[in-house]
């Protein structure tokens, strides 16, 4: 139950997260956008992993790895894998840490369908059977 | 004609490097056999790349760039180019570089799926003409 309400808020923080990015992007600050888009992908991945192994990465290699076993376990969660590493390269490595964002609309369009991604990772975890705890809808 | 012979070229060089790889697998050298994997795979996307653009790139950051410039034209290469990054960060990043191959399946698997990364990448190159 614990770990569900973690999992729960840790998908809310997501989306919070997510949002925040939308803005940036309509701001046009391309880079901080990424950031937070990278952020969001982050979170939702790892309350994944919380919600089907029970245990929360700290370092990017773990969650890149622990996402790595869940595929190895779960041929649904290797739909997500690569969209994974695309954030990760793409906006997080080459965005945020170098600041070669281009070309823009290829960033904003990743950035804006991170929602997407935190949804679909979302269903993911609800297959863990977690949330039928009638705590959310 | 020049380019397309050079594009042509780099296919069989991608295909012989994940031939490499494979090699690699069954002597239980999956690090090295990922390195072959990303090699190949590299290669296969700059002749995707030299087909699509007329120009070959000469460091990782502009073959990544010119990929997501393709993926804005076409859904299949947007696909290609989250596999792309995969095998940049997975296979070259943690397992070859870091020695982090865990879970090793997965790895394996990976370095094995790049042939069809390379056929991907080639039946996109020709779907130009």
């Amino acid at each position: 139950m614990v770990v569900a309400s973690k999992v729960i808020g840790m998908f809310d923080d997501a989306r919070e997260l997510q949002r925040a990015a939308r803005q940036c992007v309509a701001d046009g600050d391309i880079r901080n956008g990424a950031e937070k888009a990278w952020l969001a992908a982050r979170l939702a991945t790892n309350a994944l992993i919380l919600a089907r192994l029970g245990w929360l990465p700290e370092k990017i290699i773990d969650t890149s790895r622990e996402l790595n076993v869940l595929a190895s376990q779960d041929d649904a969660v290797r739909d997500i894998v690569d969209r994974y590493y695309t954030r990760l390269g793409q906006l997080h490595e080459e965005c945020i840490s170098l600041g070669l964002c281009d070309p823009v609309s290829g960033t904003e369009g990743r950035i804006k369908r991170t929602a997407c991604y935190i949804n679909d990772v979302e269903r993911l975890a609800h297959s863990a059977g977690l949330f039928c705890t009638g705590q959310k809808e | 004609m020049v380019v397309t012979d050079r594009v042509q070229e780099m296919f069989g060089d991608a295909k012989a490097t994940h031939r490499d790889a494979l090699v690699c697998l069954a002597a239980g050298d999956v690090r090295d056999a990922a390195e072959r994997a990303w090699g190949a795979t590299r290669v296969a996307t700059d002749a995707l790349v030299l087909a699509r653009t007329g120009w070959l790139p000469e460091r990782e950051i502009d073959t990544a760039r010119e990929l997501e410039i393709l993926a804005l034209q076409d859904c299949e290469l947007e696909v290609l180019a989250d596999r792309y990054h995969t095998r940049m960060s997975q296979l070259y990043d943690d397992c070859f570089v870091l020695g982090l191959c865990e879970p090793v399946s997965e790895t394996e698997r990976r370095i094995k799926r790049t042939a069809d990364y390379i056929q991907t990448a080639e039946r996109l190159a020709q779907s130009n003409d």
